[in-house]
């Protein structure tokens, strides 16, 4: 609702100010009113008088305008200041006493310090930089600037010799310098603040002083959301003196930047100088809970609700706390991906410990100001939560595991011992390796087996009942040896104790694996070693027995935490055995423990590389993957040990006596049948492996897998395009193309293998053949844009070879980014497109700078547009004193810009080298340019100038110049003209 | 107004009047405005309120006042009307002041700073008409600890820093005048100084009215903004001796800040002729663009002043023409830096929002200096030659 849709008819009239109809100034019209600008102006008439005097009108119109705009400029008033009369008497008092003690304890203070002041003085003199200019001249052409004009020093600078200053450096150092500067991320000058304050000398008031400033600091950082910075200055005040405020401060920004444990060492240390400061329990709190020890927590903020019982924050927490707690139990039912996560807001800027307003205020009515952010935060929990709820979860899926093969090692023992006297631990790798199969499966299919088992055991008559659930000391060994590796273990030795055991390994190893049966981890590791002890000098022969007993022994150690003896078990059991996985899977628990991840993800890898469908190594590996990438970087990857590559036999090998043996159980595929199978298996495996290992940018594994599968079968074209890929990646151009020929005799039309061929002819410099190739991928395909780009590339770089002198290619090179064709094929890999083009251009890079080498060496010149330009391209051609670059940037300048662009930085040896450029290059080619530039070069701003400095010798260049452009007859100028120009040089 | 100015100070003032008549030709209105109705809103008590705690008329005209760090005490400077130049130094005493000491220099002193000395020495710095920079130690006044002529013309305005632990590096001082330079001087070297600025020769010499320290997180960097009668601002590297970024607000800059000098650059407030302020955010320089910025209407005339808040960098008070102060908040935006359609990084501004505002005088208030001890203490001076020692409360719970 405007003024102009209301025109007036009662004939009223508009306001002189603003035009406003006279009727507007009415509660009814106001009322309806929601143009707040309208409102405005209205209430500008209403006050102004100039209508009249309404003071219920100009109120409401206030109040109306007050509802809608509360911001409005309009209502802003004029207001005396406040005094004492505008204060109740308490509050007056408060202020007043306030400033009243501020005053006596300043001049105290003052007092003091004017104690000192003769003593301190000098040291703080001491600690000052230099005098600014007296010895720095960070730039070396500063140095330069100031040798050629002496004088310098005197005379003030003028803005244009500031500006200069850039231009006058080596530019493009400068240049760099300065855009980096200009790029600066908000947090790059955190590092260059000193992180202590040097107090040497201060008297503790200054000290406080200093510590106060710095606090005040770190919490303005802290409210603006810089919690880096906060960090930051609330170090330099500890350091200079350290309070609990600035702890305390510091952990709650430490809680926010998340580095729980340097948060919970401030919360220490202010309990330290503090005990029972509440802030501090409930900040300790919050890290206790972040790292996961909820009881810790809990007791925390039980001490603070102790002394504050209506601590709502506290109270919040606690129940964040305990929910955590209830979830962490059932955690092995319910997979929590997320969790629930308190991040507590304490008003900071209350925090000032100690100055003015009371603790008990800031701590108390505080609250109402705090305010809480839940989020869910995904995976970004502790490592160890995660890894814990793993472990409930892998120990639920083992118990199915150790049930399985307890049952069916009931039935084998029965077979086996009834017919034979087979030692006992005959049985053992055969139950081993049943559960390295079983293993593979889903926990869904050890459900299964379980189940099934007690039938097939029936026999036994013992060890589990029909739910699956091993009965009395089983019980015990399931519930304690959940833990992954251990389950098997737990499992091989679940026959009957034999009453007498036999003295010799087997029975020693029986014994040790009752004992780890029952929990009895340290007795189990001493059977063991009893019974390697008695192995040992048996050498080769007991190697497989040998093997199990270190993996054994291996298990008990890792259940005791001795995680060292585990890895050294491994160790031992791998090399009688290599690439056994139970070995590999607990070495890898072990690394995992002691936090050596890189370790434990090899580990991890080289089991998937066995099997990979073992459940537990794939989420390990996610789970390592992730603090890899944490504590690396993005290029953790590169500080991993090689992942040694299983050979195919190997693991084959390993299974296949077990496979055999193990074939009369039910459900099993005959081995014939499996060998058969491995092969295509195998070969898809290896295969998936390599395509792996390329989008991992892994190129040289990659290329082993795929040779691998070349092994089995080599009539796959796709490997070998493939391969080829990974070979031009790592420039290895003859073997690509080796390869790329390989893949075009088993498929003649494959555009891929022209493609690639064409790329490692490139890559070889042939740029003939290449571009024969990339013609037949084109015509194969006439829709790849990438072929079309190198193409284009290939033939520029033919033409160059024809004609390296044409100068102005130069200007055309663009970097052309080669974007790898997309593969639709499904066996090629899925790549993360950026990361491998940019692999891609830099190995394209890599390639050209070999290519024409004369390119990079020229400067890259183009039109200038300003003075500024103009003067970076000269200055930078002046340094390489490159006729034929100024020759050429002469040519593509405009002679009418050229005093605009040389502006007033016309100097004598830019003169120079001009003048030269113009004799040497440009004259031949069109002389009447070369006019046109001596002309407008006369018009430049301190021509003149520059003609008084030039020496003898160089006018005579200059004559000889014009010499030159007399004998050059030409329609565009004549010979008085130049007569002419030689007089405006002073020839 | 200025005619008044000038029957009541003598011949001397013309020479003032000369700089500030610019400023006062467009306080127009400022006179015109009616004092606002007493009545306090309801949320009145919750806000910050500002108390004129003590008055004091003095019998010179008042051109600047500053806190002496670590005491109660304060200096005005100013010009006699027989032309002479004065500092005083007073104290707070039993709710009123006490002046400790008078001093009279020759030449009428415009300006005073102490944030380049230690805060043992607590030595004042000031400019004054003649383009003097001068250091005195106020236990001995009788001969200036540092002389200098810095200028040929008047020493409009001066900023210190390495001083008083504000600012790492060496003391500095920054003088800024009418003979368009900006010159920065080393305590300790006598004569010339380490840094000047100066117009281009045949350019046209602006006055420059407000410099201001800033950037000195470490030792080694520093920069100095200026700011012009013409509504040039330049921010100048000390560091790199370049010129890093200049704009113009349009209209003349009567004073500039930023929130901290001894912090990475990261606002600087400008308060211009026609009653504007701007707030630039001065963490992220765009190539091109520069730095991202807020402008608000202020006041109906001239703002003078800008201070912000030693104990907190988000609130500062600005000055106006017509007696008024305002005290504002700034508020950061969600986020403080956005990638531009080229990916470059570019600022983005806040808001800043009223928290208070009052009318002292008729006439402007020329100077204003928070307390660097007592949170919320602050004087001001204005041209009806009155000098207020104010209190701000509640301003920890903003």
């Amino acid at each position: 609702m405007t003024a102009k849709e209301h025109p007036s008819l009662w004939g009223f009239g508009t306001t002189k100010t603003f035009k406003i109809p006279i009727e507007h100034l009415d509660f009814k019209y106001i009322k309806k009113c929601s143009d707040v600008k309208h409102l405005e102006k209205i209430l500008c008439v209403l006050r102004s008088g100039e209508e009249g005097y309404y003071p219920e009108l100009t109120e409401f119109c206030e109040k109306r305008l007050q509802g809608l705009a509360p911001t409005s400029r309009a209502l802003r008033k004029d207001k005396p200041a406040a005094t004492a009369s505008s204060f109740t008497a308490e509050e007056w008092e408060k202020i007043d006493g306030d400033i009243k003690s501020w005053v006596s304890e300043i001049k105290k203070e003052e007092n003091k310090m004017h104690f000192y002041e003769t003593e301190t003085f000098t040291a703080t003199e001491d600690n000052l930089p230099p005098v600014r200019g007296s010895n720095s001249c960070p730039y070396v052409g500063k140095e330069k600037y100031s040798k050629s004009r002496p004088a310098k020093k005197k005379i003030p600078r003028d803005y244009a010799e500031w500006d200069k200053f850039d231009v006058e450096k080596e530019c493009l150092k400068i240049d760099e310098d300065y855009k980096e500067k200009i790029i600066v991320d908000n947090k790059s000058h955190l590092s260059k603040i000193e992180k202590k304050i040097d107090t040497t000398g201060l008297t503790e008031k200054e000290k406080d002083f200093l510590a106060t400033r710095e606090k005040e600091k770190g919490n303005e950082a802290f409210n603006s959301g810089d919690y880096e910075e906060a960090v930051m200055y609330y170090t330099r005040s500890i350091s200079a003196l350290p309070t609990v405020a600035a702890y305390n401060n510091r952990a709650q920004a430490e809680i926010k930047l998340q580095n729980w444990n340097s948060a919970f060492q401030d919360c220490e240390k202010v309990l330290e100088l503090e005990p029972g400061n509440i802030k501090a329990l409930l900040r300790r709190a919050t890290t206790y809970q972040h790292q996961n020890k909820l009881q810790e927590a809990i007791e925390d903020l039980s001490k603070v609700l102790d002394v504050e019982p209506d601590n709502d924050l506290a109270k919040k927490t606690l129940s964040e706390v305990e929910r955590d707690l209830k979830n962490s139990e059932p955690a092995s039912k319910t997979q929590t991906k997320g969790k629930r996560m308190v991040i507590q807001e304490v008003e900071n800027s209350e925090d000032e410990g100690g100055k003015g307003d009371g603790e008990k205020h800031e701590d108390g009515s505080g609250d109402n100001s705090k305010t809480f952010f839940l989020f869910w935060l995904r995976k970004e929990l502790p490592f160890y939560m995660i890894s814990w709820l793993n472990f409930l979860f892998v120990q639920t899926f083992l118990v199915y595991q150790a049930l399985s093969s307890f049952a069916l090692f009931l039935l084998m023992m029965q077979t086996l011992t009834s017919r034979t006297h087979f030692p006992t631990e005959a049985a053992e790798p055969r139950a081993m390796g049943n559960i390295q199969k079983k293993l593979t499966g889903k926990a869904e299919g050890g459900k299964r087996q379980a189940r099934g088992a007690p039938r097939r055991g029936r026999a036994a008559g013992a060890g589990a009942d029909k739910r699956g659930r091993p009965r009395a000391s089983a019980t015990a060994g399931g519930g304690a040896n959940g833990h992954p590796g251990s389950g098997p273990v737990a499992g091989d030795p679940a026959a009957p104790p034999p009453p007498a055991a036999p003295a010799g390994p087997a029975g020693l190893k029986t014994q040790g694996n009752e004992l780890f049966k029952s929990g009895q981890f340290a007795e189990a590791a001493g059977k063991y070693s009893a019974a390697i002890a008695q192995l040992e000098p048996g050498g080769s022969e007991s190697a497989d027995d040998l093997s199990i007993l270190y993996s054994n022994r291996a298990a008990c150690y890792l259940k005791e935490g001795n995680c060292s003896g585990c890895i050294q078990d491994c160790n031992r059991a791998l090399e009688l055995h290599p690439f056994s996985m139970k070995p590999l899977l607990r070495r890898a628990m072990a690394y995992e423990a002691l936090e050596q991840y890189g370790k434990a993800y090899v580990d991890y890898k080289t089991v998937l590389q066995i099997d990979r469908g073992v459940q537990l190594a794939n989420d390990s590996i996610n789970r390592i993957t992730r603090i890899l990438m944490e504590l690396d970087g993005p290029n953790w990857r590169e500080k991993l040990s090689p992942i040694p590559a299983v050979p195919t036999s190997a693991p084959l090998g390993a299974w296949r006596p077990t496979a055999e043996t193990t074939s009369q159980q039910v459900g099993h595929p005959s081995s014939h049948h499996q060998l058969g199978m491995t092969d295509e298996k195998m070969f898809t495996a290896l295969k998936e492996e390599g395509n792996q290992c390329v989008k991992d940018k892994n190129y040289k594994d990659a290329i082993s897998k795929y040779s691998e599968c070349l092994k089995i079968n080599n009539k796959e074209c796709a490997i070998y395009t493939n391969r080829a890929l990974c070979y031009l990646k790592l420039c290895q151009f003859e073997e690509a193309k080796q390869d790329c020929d390989q893949a075009l005799q088993i498929d003649n039309g494959n555009v891929k293998a022209f493609y690639r061929r064409a790329l490692a002819h490139k890559g070889l410099k042939n740029y003939q053949k290449s571009l024969t190739d990339l013609n037949k991928v084109l015509l194969l395909d006439p829709n790849i844009a990438e072929a079309k780009m190198e193409l284009e590339e290939i033939t520029r770089f033919l033409n160059i070879k024809d004609n390296t002198s044409s100068f102005n290619k130069q200007k055309e090179r663009k970097k052309i980014e080669i974007q790898e064709v997309n593969e639709s094929n499904e066996e090629e890999p899925e790549r993360p497109s950026e990361e491998v083009s940019a692999a891609c251009l830099a190995s394209e890079k890599g390639d050209k700078s070999n290519g024409p080498p004369e390119y990079s060496e020229k400067l890259q010149i183009s039109k200038p547009n300003n003075a500024y330009e103009f003067g970076q391209v000269i200055n930078a051609i002046n340094t390489r004193k490159d006729k034929e670059a100024c020759a050429h940037l002469l040519a593509i300048t405009a002679p009418e810009d050229l005093p605009m662009l040389l502006s007033n930085k016309l100097e004598g040896d830019i003169f120079l080298l001009l003048i030269q450029s113009l004799k040497n290059d440009l004259i031949a080619k069109d002389p009447s340019l070369v006019y046109q530039h001596l002309l407008y070069l006369s018009k430049a701003e301190r021509f003149k100038m520059m003609l008084t400095l030039i020496s003898k010798g160089q006018k005579e260049k200059i004559e000889q110049l014009f010499d030159d452009l007399s004998d050059t007859s030409n329609n565009h100028f004549t010979l008085e003209d130049i007569q002419a120009l030689k007089r405006q040089y002073e020839l | 107004m200025g005619a008044e100015y000038g029957k009541r100070e003598g011949q001397t003032v013309s020479n003032v009047w000369n700089l500030v008549s610019r400023l006062v030709f467009c306080q127009g209105l400022g006179g015109a405005v009616a004092g606002g109705e007493i009545g306090w809103t309801m949320s009145a008590f919750e806000k910050p309120q500002i108390i004129a705690h003590i008055q004091k008329g003095l019998n010179y005209t008042v051109f600047d006042c500053k806190w002496v760090p670590c005491s109660a005490k304060f200096v005005t400077m100013g010009n006699f009307a027989r032309g002479t130049g004065v500092i005083q130094l007073y104290e707070i005493q039993h709710g009123d002041l006490k002046l400790l000491r008078e001093i009279e220099k020759a030449k009428p002193i415009k300006c005073g700073t102490f944030g380049a000395t230690s805060l043992q020495q607590r030595y004042l710095a000031t400019g004054d008409f003649d383009g003097n920079l001068h250091i005195w130690n106020l236990e001995a006044p009788e001969t200036p600890v540092y002389s200098v002529k810095g200028h040929k013309e008047i020493i409009n305005t001066i900023d210190g820093i390495g001083g008083l632990g504000i600012g790492e590096g060496a003391p500095e001082i920054v003088t800024g005048s009418r003979d368009g330079t900006v010159k920065v001087w080393d305590p300790r070297q006598k004569e010339d100084p380490v840094a000047n600025m100066e117009p281009v020769q045949g350019e046209n010499k602006r006055d420059c009215w407000t410099v201001a320290f800033g950037n000195a997180y470490n030792q080694e960097e520093r920069v100095v903004c200026a700011g012009y009668d013409n509504g040039d601002i330049k921010l100048f590297d000390l560091r790199n001796m370049a010129l890093r970024w200049e704009t113009n607000i349009k209209n003349g800059v009567c004073s500039l800040e930023f929130d901290r000098k001894d912090i990475s650059m990261n606002k600087l407030v400008a308060t211009s002729l026609e009653g504007k302020f701007h707030v630039f955010d001065m963490r992220t320089q765009h190539p091109t663009k520069g730095f991202a910025s807020v402008s608000e209407k202020a006041h109906k005339s001239t703002v003078w002043q800008v201070r912000h808040l030693p104990q907190n960098r988000e609130l500062f008070l600005t000055a106006g023409g017509a007696g008024s102060l305002h005290l504002w908040k700034y508020e950061y935006p969600i986020q403080r830096s956005k990638k531009d359609s080229e990916g470059v990084e570019m600022g983005v501004a806040g808001s800043v929002s009223l928290l208070q505002n009052v009318t002292l005088s008729t006439q402007p208030i020329s100077s204003l200096d928070w307390s660097p001890d007592k949170r919320g203490l602050c004087i001001c001076s204005s041209f009806d030659q009155m000098v207020r020692v104010l209190i701000v409360t509640k301003l920890h719970k903003i």
